[in-house]
């Protein structure tokens, strides 16, 4: 008996050495490279860790000393730019989304009408289909409308990704929102919009808070739509990213470094809200 | 309640418009122009394009690189899912018990989890760059030495495109296992033990039937995601070598954005809409019989 345990317990721990070694190791790596001054990352024989790390990768990446290229002149990133471009783009997303997506998600909890369950499931296949299909249609229209390489081609497009998912995401938490407060609101005299101004909202800030953050990372994270509307103007951070990344002679530390800037907020705010994104996610799939 | 919120059904749907117009106007009505551009000749994008019926459907199903970009999407779904699945599950069991090392392997599995897409694919391809990517290192150190590194390689490119991919989702179907399994009550187990059942007809007859819902929606969900997610293969291999990790909607975006032929992406979107249709409705099936 005692055996069996001991070597439970072997394997138990193995498995989570194991975890932490295969989830860790491409970041402290990663980390360890953008440390590197760029003649260390280009060394031979190549090496895991810095000789003499600096800093010097991310003082390049936010513009506060000039870039050093391997080849060419040194010149002052580019990076702060994009990184402006992605936090407009996605902090107007936020509020528009959040304005559109509280009021519809109490519509559909708190009302009943006709076609609502159809309006849900409309949602949720919204929610469900492929990015790549609104790829074109999107495109053609920006360029009827001269939007292409503009914010507004971006704040516009990211609506059909952030929209569905913060209705499917509020409804469940609507769900699990007891209707006593707002109820006994009601019964006091007050009218639905202040109930929801004096009640609902205060009471429900954090599920709203979360709601908003989702969809500023998923619009701090999109990729395909930045790659095909934005032009010369208003690249965001992944995009700017990528063009250097098919370089050769590239300055990878400076890369990384920047991808470590880029990734930093979204991995912050993801830590932060981490157990109400998994609520949303698994309310999905319990009853009640 | 019932009859104030009969009485005001009209609010309903006033507070709905929005979403409403959000769905319509930028869901369905795209949708309805890129059923229209698949059949119509679409290159360049000329003005006043001509319809030629089923031509560009025939193209795309003719091209053998839309076969190889079909192959290779389910390839890369399939085995991601499996191995995300797989990972995930023991990832969950494991953390579920309690060690001295739990607490930081549960932070540490998140982690790939939070970094964006973009992020996660840039690290993997350095580190999958022969001979300084830190991958590439490692796996010399034991032997495994690429030729031309992970990426230019003929099987090396799908390994590392799907180990990505891996890496970056085991988290999501591990947090979703790991909240079904903080609902499960206790006394089940504790009756269970009394009536003399052992931990792996513990696990078969109570843990993985109550799971069943959570893990059925958790592996649909991220079906849908590799399906659809060309962003790390885009920016690891983009699509290379030759169109050995060609997925399905690399294939759109080569055709409309370097072929600049819109037509036959818009047909080839279509196809990717059907199937991505298909998957949603088993989506829904299964979210009705669970949720509602």
């Amino acid at each position: 008996m005692v055996n069996r345990m001991k070597i439970r317990s072997f394997i138990l721990n193995l498995v989570l050495l194991f975890i932490i070694v295969f989830s860790l190791t491409p970041l402290i790596l990663s980390f360890m490279t953008s440390l590197k001054p760029i003649e260390e990352v280009y060394a031979n024989p190549p090496t895991l860790f810095p000789v003499k790390a600096t800093l010097d990768s991310y003082l390049n990446a936010l513009g506060i000393i000039e870039v050093r290229y391997l080849y060419g002149n040194p010149s002052v990133s580019d990076f702060p730019k994009y990184i402006v471009n992605s936090l407009v783009v996605s902090t107007a997303v936020t509020f528009i989304t959040i304005s559109i997506a509280i009021p519809s998600a109490y519509g559909l909890t708190r009302y009943r009408f006709r076609g609502q369950r159809t309006l849900f499931l409309a949602t949720l296949f919204a929610y469900m289909l492929p990015q790549v299909v609104f790829l074109i249609p999107f495109y053609i229209m920006f360029r009827v409308f001269q939007l292409l390489d503009t914010y507004f081609a971006l704040m516009i497009s990211y609506l059909i990704l952030t929209i569905p998912f913060a209705v499917y995401f509020l409804n469940a938490y609507f769900y699990n929102i007891r209707w006593d407060l707002e109820e006994a609101a009601l019964i006091d005299g007050c009218s639905r919009v202040s109930a929801v101004f004096r009640i609902i909202l205060p009471a429900y800030k954090p599920g709203f808070i979360a709601t908003a953050f989702l969809a500023f990372i998923q619009s701090w994270g999109e990729f395909l739509f930045a790659l095909v509307f934005c032009g010369a103007q208003i690249k965001t951070a992944p995009i700017g990213i990528m063009m250097h990344v098919a370089e050769s002679g590239v300055d990878w530390s400076g890369l990384l470094a920047a991808t470590i800037i880029y990734a930093l907020p979204a991995a912050v705010i993801y830590l932060a809200f981490q157990s109400y994104f998994i609520k949303g996610l698994t309310s999905g799939a319990f009853k009640g | 309640m019932v009859k104030l919120r009969r009485r005001t059904w009209l609010s309903g749907i006033i507070l709905a418009i929005p979403l409403i117009l959000v769905l319509v106007v930028l869901v369905g009505y795209p949708l309805v122009e890129l059923f229209f551009y698949s059949f119509h000749d679409m290159r360049y994008l000329k003005p006043n394009p001509k319809f030629i019926a089923f031509d560009n459907y025939i193209d795309v199903l003719t091209s053998p690189i839309f076969w190889t970009a079909m192959k290779n999407t389910l390839i890369w779904t399939f085995s991601s899912v499996v191995l995300a699945f797989a990972l995930g599950l023991v990832a969950a069991l494991a953390l579920n018990e309690k060690a001295p090392l739990t607490p930081i392997a549960k932070v540490s599995a998140i982690l790939p989890w939070l970094i964006p897409y973009p992020a996660v694919a840039v690290m993997w391809r350095f580190g999958f760059m022969s001979p300084f990517g830190f991958f590439d290192i490692i796996l010399n150190y034991f032997g495994l030495t690429v030729k031309g590194g992970m990426l230019s390689n003929i099987p090396g490119a799908m390994i590392g495109v799907i180990l990505t991919n891996v890496w970056k989702h085991y988290p999501f179907i591990m947090l979703m296992i790991l909240a079904g399994l903080g609902q499960i009550p206790t006394e089940l187990y504790e009756s269970a033990h009394i009536d003399g059942a052992n931990s792996l007809e513990r696990f078969r007859y109570i843990t993985f039937p109550l799971l069943r819902p959570i893990i059925i929606i958790a592996l649909i969900i991220f079906t849908m995601w590799s399906m659809n997610g060309m962003v790390i293969v885009y920016i690891m291999t983009e699509g290379g070598p030759g169109y050995y990790t060609e997925l399905n909607s690399l294939y759109v975006w080569r055709n409309a954005f370097q072929n600049f032929d819109f037509g036959i992406a818009s047909a080839a979107a279509t196809i990717n809409l059907c199937i991505g249709i298909v998957i949603a409705f088993v989506y829904l099936i299964f979210y009705r019989k669970y949720v509602w």
